[in-house]
């Protein structure tokens, strides 16, 4: 066994690579890693091309030249999981005397490194990363990923200068406050009022400027959203109170006018970051590789960075690599896992010249290829542009609420007006004040803090139960939807090949058979391959495989061959099942009867969610007979077979008006993205996860009933919000229309409404 | 208390002073992070064992050249 002292103790290692990553941090005096750290640190991988990655052309398109002739480079790093990671990466990194800054950022996971070419290479740190056994990968959208960086920061200053600007108004407020009570010399007051003026100034034409921007956009869409009565309220007060200061008339709102602006810009950038966290997670999922043999003439192949290849080039793939590429095939034929495409297992035979989609897997040995779209043509690129676009959709929060918002704010601004109205003929003095302290005392803020803040925790607390929440408005279906429809091969059932049952036909030992069939099928890719994982293989000479056509092998000079059954040699029990036969030249030995077999957690699920009185059904691209055999043992009532996508997007919108899609295919895509609610796998190819609500992380189908039962919390937990404000300003609306309140009443009564929005959706955080 | 008239500008020139500095740590990438700035304290900058390891690798390569 290896060992190594790890922090004092003497600690077992699963391999030499392990091994060597604990030597080199050690030697380079970095061993309070282990100290420090939260969580595993990754294995070390075998990986030899980094030279290639020193070529100008891959250098110019990936990393940032800098003005004093030093490069710079962001890389993602999935592994990143702690403070410590952070610290061994830069750690190391920075030892080097030409690397100038390392610094990794924990949240999103990514290393930005910047040297200086004369004396380090890109070769040398990706070496070093690898060695210490993070995986280091180039960032697949950039400039989006940037952009988001962009926005944050934009936000986090205006929230500064919000934040600056509103203490320095409130102090000032506070002396005027109790100037009036004991009698302010004029003088004094006015002096401080001007005070105040020029602090708010920032703080208005600066910070609280996405309000006005947003209620332009709105009126020029003539839709009422929440920046409307906002930014009317904001600048109604501050002119109004540029106007008292001037005329040294009436009364000034400065402090409320900054506070309003802090308070609404805290709740808007607790959601942005609720929002990002969930685009910047990187959602582990297997690798794209880096680089593809490509041909230099001669029959030679060389590693090639894949964004340096271009269409026409030839390629070879190796037995289980995924193309990042869009492929046609030069080989005669390959077999093709487009499991990440179709969700379904069972690998495709293609034929010469036919294409082969990035992401799709080479089942079959080493293939020749070439390269048909590169880059954003590629269908992967496509995907990402779809992603994009979902993701710049406005965000549907305004949906949800939309009718109760309209209304609340079509409500204050017609009393606001009422109040001048009625207030005009007998004190016109007064008037525009009365109705200013309406649009204050209503406070949307408080309005406009429930949903965020709710969402905020939720996607947290999500976050730890292993769910990865991405579109917040799901919640509600989540809560309230009683049809609930589930795909089958890969959601229902566990997506890949198991052993129903063996039947003996010769007279050889079932285990040693089996032992020989394992030896066979674990040298292909081949999904049966996974269903004899488990049993210890017999090594065999001479395995050869044909695509679609079976494999055979040497064992003791007798050749071992398996193929499809005949249907004499099936075992009738799994009619419905791939039955596969173990042969010599002497006979057939044994029959495998292999299918999919239902996830383990199905059952118990199945049965919680029926427990809710919530409708079931079974929506499958698969044969009417399997789907049976899983809708009688899960004891589901409504089940489809042979769907296409379009026939379940069909039934879907048929059924009922609130429905929950759960469902890990591409196919599955457009009901996922119709779907009230919908549901996928953290190995569900990207469309599908981006056509999501949510994604279970954990991979485990119970996680459903967590999301639900979260889900009627934050619901729960908004609508009392909701509730709050609504009673709350119909208390303080007819005393602030009477002209009773205040400014710093209305002042208080905003910040303590916000307070119990704010306090109540904290409260998610603590129920268990 | 006309002593205002001088100290409350001069606690506006303190506001500018603090907007600046904050403008500056925001562009320096410091506010970036929200997560991991509150473990950062833990972790040595000049870690000694670390200095030494990397003072005796450029021993080493020296002596290598």
């Amino acid at each position: 066994m290896i060992t190594r002292t790890i922090d004092q103790t003497e600690q077992p290692l699963c391999c030499h690579g392990c091994a060597g990553a604990v030597d080199w941090i050690q030697s380079q005096g970095l061993g309070s890693f282990y100290h420090y750290r939260e969580t595993k640190a990754p294995k070390p991988e075998q990986q030899t091309h980094w030279s290639l990655f020193d070529h100008p052309e891959f250098l110019e398109q990936h990393t940032i030249a800098l003005d004093d002739g030093n490069l710079e480079i962001e890389l993602s790093i999935p592994q990143i999981r702690c403070a410590a990671c952070t610290w061994l990466l830069e750690r190391v990194l920075q030892s080097n005397d030409g690397v100038i800054m390392s610094h990794a950022h924990l949240g999103r996971q990514t290393l930005t490194v910047r040297w200086d070419p004369q004396m380090a290479s890109l070769a040398s740190i990706l070496g070093q990363i690898d060695r210490l056994g993070y995986t280091a990968t180039l960032l697949t959208d950039e400039s989006a990923f940037q952009a988001r960086k962009k926005e944050r920061r934009q936000l986090i200053k205006r929230i500064g200068v919000a934040a600056l600007g509103a203490m320095q108004v409130m102090m000032v407020a506070t002396a005027l406050y109790v100037g009036e009570a004991s009698f302010i010399d004029a003088d004094q007051r006015h002096f401080l009022r001007w005070i105040s003026l020029v602090m708010s100034i920032p703080v208005m034409l600066y910070a609280a400027q996405p309000f006005f921007v947003g209620a332009w956009r709105n009126l020029r869409h003539r839709n009422l959203g929440m920046d409307v009565p906002v930014a009317l309220a904001l600048s109604l007060a501050w002119i109004a109170s540029i106007i008292a200061t001037i005329s040294e008339l009436g009364e000034v709102y400065f402090d409320s006018v900054a506070m309003f602006t802090l308070f609404l810009l805290t709740g808007r950038f607790l959601e942005l970051k609720a929002r990002h966290q969930v685009l910047d997670t990187p959602v582990e999922s297997r690798p794209m590789p880096m680089t593809l043999a490509k041909s230099c003439g001669d029959g030679q192949f060389e590693q090639t960075p894949v964004s340096m290849l271009r269409p026409g080039d030839l390629i070879q793939l190796a037995a289980g690599q995924q193309t990042p590429v869009d492929l046609t095939l030069i080989s005669d034929r390959a077999s093709v896992d487009t499991q990440a495409l179709t969700g379904e297992f069972e690998p495709i035979v293609v034929e010469r010249h036919a294409e082969i989609l990035a992401g799709s897997i080479n089942g079959s040995g080493v293939i020749e290829a070439k390269v048909l779209r590169v880059g954003k043509n590629a269908f992967l690129g496509r995907l990402e542009h779809l992603a994009r676009q979902a993701e710049t959709v406005e965000l549907p929060e305004a949906r949800w609420m939309d009718p109760l918002i309209r209304w609340f704010i079509a409500s204050v601004l017609t009393l606001s007006i009422i109040t001048f109205v009625f207030w005009w003929p007998t004190n016109p003095e007064q008037a525009f004040e009365y109705a200013l302290s309406v649009l204050v005392v209503t406070c949307p803020c408080a309005l406009s803090l429930a949903i965020p803040t709710a969402w905020t925790v939720t996607i947290r607390r999500l976050r730890r139960l292993g769910i990865l929440l991405l579109n917040p408005t799901h919640l509600l279906a989540f809560a309230r939807s009683n049809d609930w429809f589930f795909d089958k091969t890969g959601t229902l059932t566990e997506g890949r090949f198991q052993r129903l049952g063996v039947k003996q036909l010769g007279t050889t030992d079932m285990d040693q058979a089996l032992s020989i069939l394992s030896g066979l099928e674990q040298g292909t890719v081949h999904p049966i391959a996974k269903a004899f994982e488990d049993i210890v293989p017999t090594p065999l000479q001479q395995i050869t495989h044909l695509a679609g056509q079976g494999v055979s092998g040497v064992l003791n000079g007798i050749q071992y061959r398996v193929r499809q059954s005949t249907l004499e040699e099936m075992n009738p029990e799994f009619e419905y099942a791939l039955h596969i036969t173990l042969e010599t030249d002497e006979g057939a030995l044994i029959s495998v009867a292999l299918d999919d077999a239902l996830r383990p957690d199905a059952k118990h699920t199945i049965e919680a969610l029926q427990a809710m009185n919530i409708r079931l059904t079974i929506l499958s691209g698969d044969r009417e007979d399997r789907v049976q055999a899983i809708a009688q043992s899960l004891q589901i009532d409504h089940a489809l077979a042979q769907c296409r996508p379009e026939d379940k997007l069909h039934h879907l919108r048929h059924i009922s008006a609130s429905t929950v899609m759960v469902g890990d295919g591409l196919n599955d895509s457009p009901v996922l993205a119709a779907a009230n609610g919908s549901i996928t796998f953290a190995q569900a190819a990207d469309l599908t996860r981006l056509s999501a609500g949510a994604i279970l992380l954990s991979l485990e189908l119970k996680s459903v009933l967590k999301l639900r039962e979260t889900a009627q919390k934050t619901t729960q937990v908004i609508r009392q919000s909701l509730f709050w404000v609504l009673v709350y300003n119909a208390i303080a609306v007819p005393f602030a229309m009477s002209g009773w309140v205040p400014p710093w009443l209305a002042a208080i009564g905003m910040s303590a409404s916000s307070l119990f929005v704010i306090t109540n959706a904290l409260r998610l955080n603590r129920i268990s | 208390m006309n002593a205002i008239y001088a100290l409350i500008p001069l606690s506006m020139i303190l506001l500018a002073i603090a907007l600046w500095a904050f403008n500056w740590a925001v562009k320096s990438k410091q506010f970036d992070d929200l997560e991991r700035s509150g473990s950062d304290i833990l972790f040595d900058d000049d870690d000694e064992l670390h200095q030494r390891a990397i003072e005796e690798e450029r021993q080493r390569r020296r002596e290598h050249d």
